[in-house]
């Protein structure tokens, strides 16, 4: 193993100095950690609807059923509120929509009368805006139920006893949603964490590659051929060194988040190491792709930026996938972050190194595909 | 003057040189406003719902009429797959947001007066989940209306209901409190939210490039032969340092002009006060710059510890994260970024002078505590031996 010692001289470049440790080693663990902390703070929580219901009779509170139905609310009644308070809550920010049922709801419906319910938000989202839909549909088979009782008797006024009764049984449905419970990924929704880890590993890895790079630039990679030495062998020792740089980060940030920061998502160590050691390689790919292309160390620390950061962006290291634009998710395609925050989300879920195969196996093409073309960087300059 | 003078235009040619710098300088932000932008737009983007029918009964031509409605589209996209286990891969996998399974038995049952469930599968995004569940639960409760009528009042009571046009959108009344932009950025879009918060933080960058101009030479010995010329040292440094801030002058136009009439970004129009707190920004970069820089004594140190506060302060006055700044307390105001920010925001979403004023004045105190940091370290950053 005569690669061994190349191998180890980068090793010692990155991380054998004190400040080369803290930098390299240390600052990237601890930025995640906190990363990782605040984050686990920051969860978001469910949308909150205040509910006034002034309605001096019954059916304002079957209007209602349909948000307190389920869980997907966090539901705030604050019956003493009247309508301009509520408002309030609503501008207030207190809460993210308030509805207020106006006191002669039910007198008005069983008049025939369309009695308005109001709902305030503050911007129309999605959310709000199917939570609109969903309570004119209720309001809609309320006053439809009353017309069918009017029609029933004949065109009299309907009969509130009959009413509750006919909502009754509206409250026992006969179909309803059932939610089935599926284990899903935890982190294609929020990958900011593992995205983080992958943006860092991507700037290691930049790192040495700069290493060698510069060993170009000062001709040393030159005096480095006269020693008896195979190309292959200095070829291989660079990579070599690259590789087992960024695997001692790796394990060392992996370590110190898991182990002393406490964050995991659902992956075991083992299967995330491996995972990211596979990232890991067709990172040194890309970037030593891209220093092909380059002409000096100083230049190729510069284009990383361009690269890595909008990269890892497109791929969903930061926000979901499924936020960006249609042709900006295909283009995603060719990014190794994707592929790795997809096998990661699969793991998360439970699923086996056999359900992941298939985006490793696309990581490690993308590792000996890039390799090859990376492989001028390891050849000296003949500038 | 004149030495002042030839120092930045030499220094202007060297920069005009580096290629890749300059596209990391103009377009990188570029792309990210654009990404950002784009990912974050407040448009809405209706949930896409994967559905399975597996009822062959009488009931499934009405429920596939509700699938095919044109009146869900604004809040779903439905796509109907062959099998449930389609339906769990796309939701699984992301391609769904959100998943439907119509039972096979749901006619028979429904007809049989007994209940029944339709399955629903939760996808990861709880806005869009939320969204496609009460478009489901709208539907079926009008099933259930039906299906109470038919129960209570007898069979021919239905036959009233087809002829019922009631106009849905006067029963509930809706108030948007907010106006039509995206309470996420506050009261501007995305793009403009994200336009600000890079257009500051590459200003910052484009300060380093002072900075890392002036320990390079030092290291070259470039810098030390220009003792030996008969004009003004500090000239010399002024000049490399300015060429370097004319630089973010340069950014800042190209940014604003580019997102203006590409992206289509409101700046609010008082330029005046866009160039000053541009400024401010670039004398504060280099300040910091400059700072990092005389205690880092190396290019490649000084790079790193630069790049990190610079993305540590745009990560905390949230231009990585919208509005995080507002859950962080004090950390997120103890930067540059926080400031320049909120004053820009400030001109473009036409709020009150002097809340615009009295974030400048706070931007150009950090930028002057910098500055007089820059120039006290200045002689370690210049002198081979200081």
């Amino acid at each position: 193993m005569r690669s061994l010692p190349i191998a180890m001289q980068l090793i010692r470049r990155t991380m054998g100095t004190r400040r080369g440790f803290f930098l390299n080693v240390l600052l990237p663990a601890i930025a995640l950690s906190v990363i990782a902390g605040l984050f686990s703070s920051l969860q978001s929580d469910k949308e909150i609807i205040a509910i006034s219901n002034a309605d001096q009779g019954a059916l304002g509170a079957y209007m209602l059923d349909i948000v307190n139905q389920d869980s997907l609310y966090e539901v705030q009644m604050q019956t003493d509120l009247t309508d301009k308070q509520i408002r309030e809550a609503v501008a207030a920010g207190d809460a993210d929509a308030a509805i207020f049922i106006p006191a002669d709801f039910t007198e008005r419906l069983l008049a025939g009368q369309q009695p308005q319910p109001v709902l305030y938000r503050w911007t129309e989202q999605l959310w709000n805006a199917s939570l609109l839909s969903s309570l004119e549909a209720q309001a809609s088979s309320m006053a439809a139920s009353v017309e069918l009782l009017q029609a029933a008797s004949g065109g009299a006024a309907p009969d509130a006893g009959k009413l509750s009764e006919l909502l009754e049984q509206q409250a026992k449905p006969a179909v309803s949603a059932e939610h089935t419970p599926m284990k899903l990924g935890v982190v294609a929704a929020n990958p900011i964490m593992i995205g983080s880890v992958l943006l860092f590993l991507m700037l290691l890895v930049s790192q040495s590659v700069g290493f060698i790079m510069e060993d170009r630039e000062m001709r040393t990679m030159a005096r480095m051929y006269t020693a008896p030495l195979r190309a292959l062998d200095i070829a291989l020792g660079n990579y070599l060194g690259s590789i087992l740089v960024g695997t001692i980060q790796l394990v060392l940030v992996l370590s110190l988040t898991y182990f002393v920061f406490g964050y995991s998502p659902g992956v075991s160590f083992g299967a995330m190491l491996l995972v990211l050691e596979c990232f890991m390689l067709a990172s040194i790919g890309v970037m030593t792709a891209v220093a092909g292309l380059m002409r000096n160390a100083h230049q190729l620390s510069q284009i990383n930026l361009l690269i890595v950061s909008p990269t890892s962006m497109i791929s969903g290291c930061f926000f979901p996938l499924s936020m960006m634009p249609e042709f900006l998710q295909k283009l995603a395609n060719f990014m190794p972050q994707k592929w790795a925050l997809q096998a990661i989300d699969r793991l998360s879920t439970g699923a086996g190194l056999i359900d992941v195969a298939q985006p490793i196996l696309i990581l490690m093409l993308f590792a000996v595909v890039l390799l090859i073309f990376g492989g001028a960087v390891l050849r000296p300059s003949h500038q | 003057m004149r030495t002042w003078w030839i120092t930045l235009t030499y220094e202007w040619i060297k920069m005009s040189r580096m290629h890749a710098l300059l596209v990391v300088l103009a377009a990188l932000p570029l792309l990210l406003i654009y990404l950002l932008g784009s990912a974050f737009d407040s448009e809405i983007k209706p949930a896409k719902v994967a559905v399975y029918n597996a009822d062959q009964g009488a009931m499934r031509e009405g429920v596939d009429a509700f699938w095919q409605g044109a009146d869900i589209l604004p809040y779903v996209r439905p796509a109907v797959l062959s099998s449930e286990a389609r339906v769990r891969e796309a939701v699984q996998g992301g391609t769904a947001d959100y998943g439907v399974i119509i039972p096979a038995d749901y006619s028979d049952k429904l007809a049989a007066g007994e209940s029944v469930s339709w399955h629903t599968f939760d996808g990861h995004d709880g806005r869009k989940n939320i969204a496609a569940h009460s478009i489901v639960r709208s539907y079926l409760s009008q099933v259930n209306m039906k299906a109470a009528a038919f129960k209570v009042l007898g069979p021919e009571s239905l036959s009233g209901l087809e002829s019922r046009h009631t106009d849905a959108a006067a029963l509930v009344k809706v108030q948007t409190l907010g106006g039509g932009s995206d309470q996420s950025f506050g009261s501007i879009s995305a793009i403009q939210y994200y336009s600000v918060a890079y257009l500051v933080m590459f200003l910052q960058y484009g300060g380093m490039t002072g900075a890392i101009s002036l320990l390079r030479q030092k290291r070259e010995g470039t810098l030390q032969r220009l003792y030996g010329i008969p004009a003004s040292f500090s000239a010399v440094v002024a000049g490399i340092i300015s060429g370097a801030a004319l630089l973010g002058v340069m950014q800042t136009i190209i940014i604003i002009v580019f997102t203006k009439y590409v992206y289509g970004v409101d700046w609010g129009g008082a330029y005046w006060g866009i160039a000053l707190i541009s400024l401010l920004t670039i004398i504060a970069g280099s300040g910091l710059a400059l700072t990092i820089a005389s205690f880092a004594n190396t290019v490649k140190t000084m790079q790193t510890l630069f790049n990190t506060m610079l993305f540590s302060m745009t990560f905390v006055s949230g231009g990585m994260i919208a509005m995080i700044q507002n859950k962080l307390g004090l950390i997120s105001k103890l930067n540059i970024n926080f400031w320049a920010n909120a004053a820009l925001r400030g001109l473009m979403d036409g709020s009150s002078r002097v809340l615009v004023w009295q974030n400048i004045g706070i931007l150009a105190a950090i930028a002057a505590v910098l500055a007089i940091f820059a120039i006290i370290r200045l002689p370690k950053v210049v002198k081979q031996h200081a």
